[in-house]
Parts: structure tokens; sequence; C-alpha cells
């Protein structure tokens, strides 16, 4: 198969009518990042595909789904809102928009809901003090407060069972595919889910025998313009932290990235948002940290 | 007074209440609101479960698959953007996804080849529709599809309420995946022309 050479501007239409395998939709979306073109015409078939929703027949649900629906929710927390990342954001100053101009507005303020004006100063010291010392405190505070929701991940991820079960998209092996199945092969192969604060989940999956990790982030928004996302590698005593690579966010859609080095025994993986370009130590309150002596 | 009122519509108007519409709906339920959220099913679990029964049959399924995507609008309501699309758009989409992932995840995606044709699928669409609402925007689709050509109107439509990836169509279809792509692509540019949908 040869399909993962093409163009992945050929990608739009398929993608808009969710018939895209997971290492193609991948593929487009990383492109999607650096093509406001392309971005425009993937939003506006995406738009299209909803006319097709809108000529089908309505069916009513029995009364027995709402029920069981309504007691659900009331037991099931919400998303944190996007307002935390805002905070980060406003503290630097030389940001480079070269990286994302003409995308559309990386992070909306959160003004559409006017929910979280009046907590904005206190998520700001309160950022402030866990940016102090956010790797010092076990990780279980920190994904504690994050680690709430159950997320259907799985499916659409090529996790498990699933993947490369789509047979017909052939290897498409791209790197992160590559480094991905070395970690799922491996006999110690763990898997855990954490929320990212500012929405969105993050699949973290490690191997010791292989070294390896990888972070799969569902739903995450880009970072802020002139922003990015950082992975880092967390020692064991929270002294050493060793950056792992670059990642961008996924919005409506998957993205893996697999770590750079070595994982090492007992260490904590973490995500914060720095400085296009990225930082040599974290310089804001991780949005996700997972152990993997957890799971 | 009365007078005033009786001429006066717009105002006569403002005296009724006004529905609420679910972009109003979807930002209180991200306060937490839970009558809310029972107002903002109540408006679109219908044409969520008519557009998941389109794609899976199995009304069991369907059913689930339903429940999966208005807990997970609870739970992500926070982060809805309207100046990304509507309330509507938003948890359509999330259903058609999630439709897809159960399509692609059972392997009940080859059983399914060999139950329904293409021919069922193409025939599905042109159900006779009660609501005049729905038969208004399934003509306008209707109209629009019309316009493709019998390739593009095929793959479009094979994936979209098919729940066809583009591989399992190349396949299905005896053409090269590049192929289908194109068709899905251009199908998909000229649908959108077609219905002026701007983005």
């Amino acid at each position: 198969m040869t399909q993962r050479h093409d163009d992945p501007a050929l990608l739009t239409g398929s993608h808009a009518l969710d018939a895209l395998s997971d290492d193609e939709r991948m593929l487009l979306e990383h492109a999607l990042t650096t093509s406001p073109e392309l971005q425009a015409e993937a939003d506006s078939l995406r738009e299209t595909a909803l006319q097709l929703a809108y000529a089908v027949e309505s069916i009513e649900p029995p009364a027995a789904l709402k029920t069981s629906l309504m007691a659900q929710i009331a037991r099931t927390p919400q998303a944190a809102p996007t307002a935390v990342l805002d905070a980060p954001a406003s503290r630097v100053t030389s940001a480079d928009p070269a990286t994302v101009a003409g995308l559309e507005a990386p992070l909306a303020p959160d003004t559409a809901f006017g929910s979280g004006s009046s907590s904005a100063p206190v998520e700001g010291r309160a950022a402030a003090a866990a940016r102090r010392r956010w790797f010092q405190r076990p990780v279980a505070a920190i994904a504690a407060s994050a680690a709430v929701a159950v997320v259907f991940l799985g499916v659409g991820l090529g996790v498990g069972t699933n993947f490369g079960q789509s047979e017909g998209t052939g290897p498409g092996t791209t790197q992160a595919s590559g480094a991905l199945d070395s970690i799922y092969a491996a006999a110690d192969f763990k898997r855990t889910t954490a929320k990212v604060a500012g929405g969105g989940s993050a699949t973290v999956v490690w191997s010791h025998d292989v070294g390896k990790s990888a972070v799969i982030l569902d739903g995450v928004e880009q970072a802020p313009e002139g922003k990015t996302y950082e992975l880092w590698y967390i020692g064991s005593e929270g002294s050493k932290i060793v950056p792992a690579g670059l990642v961008d966010g996924a919005r409506n859609g998957v993205h893996t990235a697999v770590l750079d080095g070595q994982l090492a025994e007992g260490a904590t993986i973490g995500m914060t948002v720095e400085p296009a370009g990225g930082s040599d130590k974290p310089t804001t309150t991780p949005v996700m940290a997972v152990s993997t002596t957890q799971a | 007074m009365l007078a005033i009122v009786e001429r006066d519509t717009e105002a006569w108007r403002s005296d009724e209440p006004a529905p609420v519409s679910p972009d109003d709906l979807l930002a209180r339920v991200a306060t937490g609101d839970q009558p809310a959220f029972s107002d903002l099913y109540d408006v679109l679990s219908g044409r969520v479960l008519g557009l998941v029964t389109r794609l899976l049959k199995d009304r069991a399924q369907s059913e689930e698959v339903t429940q999966e995507v208005f807990l997970e609008v609870w739970q992500q309501a926070t982060r809805f953007d309207r100046s990304r699309g509507t309330a509507a758009s938003w948890v359509l989409t999330m259903a058609h996804r999630r439709a897809v992932d159960r399509i692609r995840a059972s392997q009940a995606s080859h059983d399914r080849d060999t139950r329904i044709g293409i021919r069922d699928l193409e025939a599905g669409f042109d159900q006779v529709s009660e609501s005049v609402e729905i038969r208004i925007e399934h003509e306008r689709v209707s109209r629009a599809l019309g316009k493709l050509t019998e390739f593009q109107r095929q793959a479009v439509q094979l994936a979209y309420y098919g729940g066809y990836s583009h591989s399992e169509m190349a396949e299905r279809l005896g053409v090269p995946i590049g192929t289908v792509k194109t068709r899905l692509r251009d199908g998909m540019i000229r649908l959108r022309d077609e219905m002026g949908v701007t983005s």
C-alpha cells in the first residue's frame, strides 16, 4: 500500500465523512495544522457532511433511555473548561505568530459561556502555586483531579485488538505507529488514560521492556498561538526532568506522539504548555501527568 | 395600548416564550445545568438516534451509542465553542463519529457487507419522510446529490450512511483506494458548492 505517501490534501472528503483509518486521520490532521487553506476546506466539507445528517429521519428514543441518562449525568463530572490554559498563555510575550498564523483562534476565550471569567484570578493564583512545585508533589495529587471521567477510548485509536484490523489500509508504518506497534506488542504493555486540563484526554501507553512510551491525545486543543505542548520524563525523585519532545493538539481528533529518549523505571510522563520551540525545563503547570508506576 | 399591541406584532411575539435554541441550552449545560441538558436531549435525541440507526441498523446498539453521545455532550459541553458551529452540528458530528467507530470495532462490518448491498443503502435514502422539516432538508440534499456523478454519489452515500472506510469501499467497488479518495473529495466539494455551505 502506498497511500501514506499520497498528498494529505486528497483526504479532506474522506475525513468529513469519517471514512479515514486512524493513521490517515493523523496524517491529515497534522497537515491541517500547517495549512490554513486545507483547514478551511476540511471545515467546509465537514459542515457539508452535516447536511447529510439533517436529511435523515428522526427516531424518538424510548423514555427509559433518558431516565437512565439523567441518572448517569447526575453522577458524572464535566470536563474542565479551557480557561486553565489561559494563565500561562498570557505570561509569555515572545510569541511567534508565524507558527500558527492563519489558523482559527487557538483557544477561544471562554466568554462564550461567561462562566470562567470570575474564576480566572483564582485559577491564576492556584496555577502559580502549582507551577512552583508541581513536579515535587506526588503525581497522584495532580492526576487525581484530572482523572475523573471514564473516557471512551480504544475504539477509534487503533489500540488493543482493533489495531491492524483494518485490512486494506496496509501496514501504514509511519514512525509513530511503528514505535507504537512495538509498545503494544510488548509483554509488559501498560496503558492509562488521564484528562487533559483544558479539555480532551491523553492516553499514555508504555513498556519498560521496550523503554518507550507514547501519548495519544484525543480532542485536545491546539496549543495557544505561539505555544506548543511539550512532553517530559520526570524522574522518580522529582529531581530530574528531561524534555521528551513537542506535540500538537488535535482538535476534534486524535494525535499520537512517541516520546523522545528512554523511559526510565518509575518515571512520570507529563505534558506542559511551553513557548513555541519548547523549553529546557517546564515553565508551567502540567496539563497532564501520568506515573508509570501506577498501572 | 391594546391597539398598539395588536398592531405591533413584534411586541406581541416577544410576549410568547421564545423557543430556546440548542446553542443556548448547551451553554447552560456547560454550567452543570441538568434541566437544560434534559431539554437539549429532548430537542436533539431523535436526530441522533435517527442518524446512528441509519448507520448501525441494530436498534439496541444504536440506543447504546445515543446514550454514549449524550453522556459525552454532558462531559464536553464546557469545551463547546460556538464560533466553530452550532450545537446541533457538534452533537451530530460526534454521533456520526461514534457510530462509525462502533462499526469499525465490530467484525460486523464484514458481515454487513454480505447482508446489505449498495442498492439497499441507496434505496434507503429515498424513504418517504413524514416531517415537513426533514422533507425539505431531504429534498435539498437529494437535489444536490443529483448534481454529483453516479460514482461520486455512490461513494459519498456509502461513506456517510454506510459507515464504510475508503479502504472497504475500494474493495467493495473494485477500484483503487486513490480513486475512492478522489471521488469522495470531488463529490463533497461539489455537494458543498451545490448546497451553498460556507464555513
